[in-house]
């Protein structure tokens, strides 16, 4: 481009712009801040503009030559020691956005050493400006001392650090601030009215090499060289608006939606260094004002209402902002959205699931009581088969008046070849079955008075009676419930059943005995079955499987954890690099989740529908680490790009509670099933082809015993060990 | 004044399962009471901005599950804390006896270096039972308390928002103090490396 000939002396890049006392707010503390200076550098002769370099460039880093160059430069800009700066028409109100034509070459050429794109010992780094997404710019105000740029890069996984320039430090700004004080035109750049800024200077200089927008949606963020669609999703249409902000927070659903996710969770990207600075916006109430509308949304207040750190602030505002985006996307590209997203968040790979693959991948419509009793014939027998049955209910689910005689199916209390005849038979006798172990407890009066493991299960299994789903019309308190934990009278019969059948599966299982969280287990069969001895053997049934999240040394929930660990490094690698950077690896946020399969998690009506799909074993009998690992994926972006800690993760997650998407979530675990059985069989391909001499290497791709295990819809047993006398309760 | 000045203050809430820890944590934090309280699974953790002694801080409560099965879980969560607040319910003897067990566990769990000075609080909730139904009196509890070490005790009633406040204050001011000694003896080490790397670069100077 430069029309001006002149070699570029080796190992140096021409300076077109420099600003001197331009730190970085490491901590809070002064003495931790590091001063350099922010430049922007055509790296080789005939660099196009988007090769240009913007680099940050300590002082620390600089030899002698470079930093009296760099002083040079702040202070005289391209135009060298005449008053104007860098050529731009700063005398003019004629100056456009578009950028200056060439008649603006540089006049004066200095060169330093071309800076570090990036430095482990050091904060150098420098962005292309090709790799330039967006620029966030906080002006200096009068009460924000310091104005300060952040760097958003398109790679949105590269952060950078915010930059404040200390104008008062700044021989440059100084000057410059002098010229204006001495000129009656206002720079013509600093349009918002503000005070000069050392900022300014850097974006009306930066304009020279690239097209810059100002968004109206969010009046601090700069686009550089946007597309025609960034342009359109970020800059709504307000043709016919005198005001467009004023516009814009009218409509501001219908903006926030519309608005490119990117830019968005660029907003919320914040690192170490900025994050402190961010805190500081939000304290000031300094929210761009669409964002602060949003904000008082009554859904989005719930979420936000208390939050600790701004980082987790962020990444809700980020993930309600997420959810509405998607929410419309979906009604926009309709069928298509799925294949899109799961394209785009997974990747290439995902085009080689075959079409009958991704056909499984919308949900269905949940069975209807006419369509379920279609698939019996007269005599109340299946006539599809089974695998047609939990093909539909795995993908759609189940209507509430199907749900009873269903679930007694999918949980083996009925067998799928039983006549209605033969069922009610067998209801009969496993009635009086139940029976037995009811009779069992409510007898032996000696263990009631003198068996300290039974009196420590009864207040247990009391306490948590009367604190299991009490917001359910059938288990709302009575005026007749006492308030005393041990206390038989609950007032509520329906309470009464349901410790009924945890005494009798205390029995019927002793070495377990009751712990924790069963409770929450059985009252939805309950709620559903509504059928005491019936709800005992689903309930038995359902324990089966689930035995082993409550063994008493916790082995099957770590084992458990451990596959969804594994699975994660296998699947989201990235993000698994991040959890670990996180001391969040051990993902144990997911222990509650995956101990009563979401139940804590998921609205009621939900809970039923994620466990029916559940028990069918349709993929893997473990599908709800697929499950877990679909609320991972959709929240990766996210987590990378604000949680830097383990408690930030731990609470981010916790608060994902009340806001998983069921149906959406169902989707992305099926595709990430697919997904990996997939790679499986590629690597087991590959491993086969290399054949034996290539152990070593292929070793290294072997799939381990757990993740194999998931492929496996047998269902995982692990039993408790007996118990013995000396067994400590508990 | 900056999040990241902010003190951040990890107090972790210990106690038999059913003695009210979630519903002291909710009282303290939210200022209610509610009957439907769920049993604790895992733990959660709720944030609360105090100012003491025109200090700001950030208190992070952690509840934990009673049951004692899954303290295994705890290694993790009791990691870092300030101040570790003892719960038992005054009208359960065992949950009393309890204490010294919770207290010692979290000593080892939490791989406490001086656990002579680390700050405990313990907290005999449900004082608003009638007293015919109290099992554990005051004079009982004071005394094992102080020879425990001196804890500070107090009786709340997290139902009607007896002592709550008082005893969370005192958490609060027994943790900040936990934190500032610590700061004081222990390097703080950033999550992101790059900083030592930078500072030590940045002071070398040029």
């Amino acid at each position: 481009m430069s029309a001006i000939s002149g070699s570029f002396p080796p190992g140096k890049g021409q300076l077109l712009f420099a600003k001197s006392k331009v730190y970085i707010h490491v901590t809070s503390s002064k003495k931790d801040n590091v001063v350099g200076y922010l430049t922007i550098i055509k790296p080789y002769q005939g660099s196009p503009n988007l090769d240009l370099v913007v680099a940050y460039i300590p002082e620390s880093d600089l030899e002698k030559e470079d930093k009296e160059t760099l002083d040079y430069f702040d202070l005289y800009g391209l135009d060298g020691e005449n008053t104007n700066f860098y050529g731009s028409g700063t005398q003019g109100s004629n100056s456009t956005k578009e950028g200056l034509s060439s008649s603006n070459l540089p006049q004066v050429k200095k060169f330093i050493t071309r800076p570090k794109m990036s430095s482990l010992s050091s904060y150098a780094f420098g962005l292309t400006i090709a790799n330039l997404f967006s620029i966030q710019v906080r002006a200096k105000t009068s009460s924000l001392w310091y104005g300060s740029v952040v760097l958003h890069p398109k790679d949105t996984l590269e952060k950078v650090p915010a930059l404040f320039f200390h104008d008062d430090e700044c021989p440059g700004t100084i000057r410059e601030q002098k010229l204006k004080s001495e000129s009656f035109s206002p720079f013509a750049d600093n349009f918002n009215g503000g005070l000069y800024w050392g900022g300014d200077r850097f974006i009306s200089c930066l304009r020279n090499y690239c097209v810059l927008e100002y968004s109206p949606l969010e009046k601090n963020m700069v686009l550089v060289n946007p597309t025609k669609e960034d342009s359109l999703n970020f800059i709504p249409n307000v043709v016919d608006s005198k005001d467009p902000l004023e516009n814009a927070t009218q409509s501001v659903d219908q903006l926030v939606t519309k608005a490119k996710w990117k830019v968005l969770t660029g907003l919320a990207t914040i690192t170490t260094f900025a994050k402190k600075q961010i805190g500081h916006v939000a304290e000031n109430n300094r929210l761009p004002e669409p964002i602060k509308k949003m904000l008082q949304k009554p859904e989005v207040k719930l979420i936000g209402d208390e939050f600790d750190s701004a980082n987790v602030y962020l990444a809700r505002w980020a993930l309600a902002v997420q959810h509405e985006a998607e929410k419309s996307r979906k009604l926009i590209i309709g069928n298509n959205y799925y294949h899109q997203l799961i394209s785009s968040e997974l990747g290439d790979n995902f085009g080689s699931l075959t079409p009958v693959e991704l056909s499984k991948a919308t949900r269905m419509k949940p069975i209807s009581k006419i369509e379920w009793d279609n698939l019996f014939d007269s005599t109340g027998r299946l006539q599809v088969t089974v695998e047609e049955v939990k093909d539909r209910v795995f993908h759609g689910g189940l209507e509430d008046p199907v749900r009873k005689e269903a679930w007694l199916f999918l949980l083996g209390v009925f067998s799928w070849d039983t006549s209605s005849q033969e069922r009610e038979q067998l209801a009969q006798s496993l009635e009086n079955n139940y029976e037995e172990y009811n009779q069992n407890w409510r007898t032996d009066m000696e263990r009631q008075q003198n068996d300290e493991f039974w009196k420590d299960q009864k207040v247990r299994i009391h306490k948590d009676i009367r604190r299991t789903d009490r917001e359910l019309d059938i288990f709302k308190p009575t005026s007749a419930e006492s308030d005393e934990e041990d206390d038989e009278t609950f007032g509520n019969p329906h309470l009464l059943i349901l410790r009924d059948i945890l005494f009798s599966y205390n029995e019927l299982n002793y070495n377990l005995g009751y712990v924790q969280g069963m409770s929450d287990l059985l009252s939805p069969l309950y709620y559903t079955i509504r059928d005491q001895s019936l709800t005992f053997w689903a309930f038995v049934n359902f324990m089966e499987p689930m035995e082993r999240n409550f063994v008493k040394d916790l082995s099957g929930m770590k084992l458990q954890m451990l596959t969804l660990n594994e699975l994660v490094q296998f699947m989201i690698p990235d993000l698994y690099v991040h959890l670990e950077k996180c001391d969040s690896n051990s993902l144990f946020f997911f222990f509650r989740m995956l101990l009563v399969w979401f139940k804590r998690e998921l609205s009621f009506a939900d809970t039923m529908r994620l466990w029916e799909v559940l028990w069918t074993n349709y993929y893997s009998s473990q599908f709800v680490i697929f499950f877990a690992l679909a609320i991972l994926e959709k929240n990766s972006k996210i987590i990378i790009n604000t949680l830097n800690q383990f408690d930030q993760i731990l609470k981010f997650m916790n608060d994902l509670s009340g806001h998983l998407e069921l149906d959406d979530l169902l989707i992305r675990a099926e595709l990430l099933f697919l997904k990996f059985r997939q790679m499986v069989e590629l690597v087991d391909r590959r491993n086969a082809n290399t054949g034996a001499n290539a152990l070593q290497e292929s070793s290294q791709l072997a799939i381990s015993k757990e993740l194999r295990q998931l492929l496996s819809k047998d269902p995982v047993i692990h039993k408790e060990e007996p118990r013995t006398t000396d067994t400590p309760f508990g | 004044m900056s999040t990241r000045k902010k003190t951040i203050l990890k107090v972790i809430i210990l106690g038999d399962s059913g003695v009210g820890k979630t519903s002291l944590m909710q009282q303290f934090i939210n200022g209610k009471f509610s009957q439907q309280y769920k049993a604790t699974i895992g733990a959660d953790f709720l944030p609360k901005d105090l100012v003491i002694d025109d200090k700001q801080v950030t208190m992070q409560i952690w509840d934990t599950a009673g049951q004692e099965r899954f303290q295994s879980l705890g290694v993790a969560f009791y990691r870092g804390s300030d101040c570790c607040v003892l719960v038992y319910d005054v009208t359960n003897t065992k949950s009393f006896e309890n204490l010294q067990s919770w207290r010692d566990e979290f000593l080892i769990q939490a791989n406490i270096k001086d656990p002579d000075n680390f700050p405990f609080v313990v907290i005999g909730n449900k004082i608003d039972v009638e007293e015919n139904k109290r099992l554990v009196s005051s004079k009982k509890a004071q005394t094992v308390c102080a020879s425990l070490g001196n804890l500070p005790y107090f009786e709340t009633s997290a139902k009607e928002a007896v002592n709550v406040e008082q005893a969370f204050d005192v958490v609060a001011r027994n943790a900040l103090q936990q934190e500032e000694s610590l700061e004081f003896s222990d390097d703080y080490t950033d999550a992101v490396n790059i900083h030592v790397d930078g500072d030590a670069y940045g002071s070398c100077g040029c």
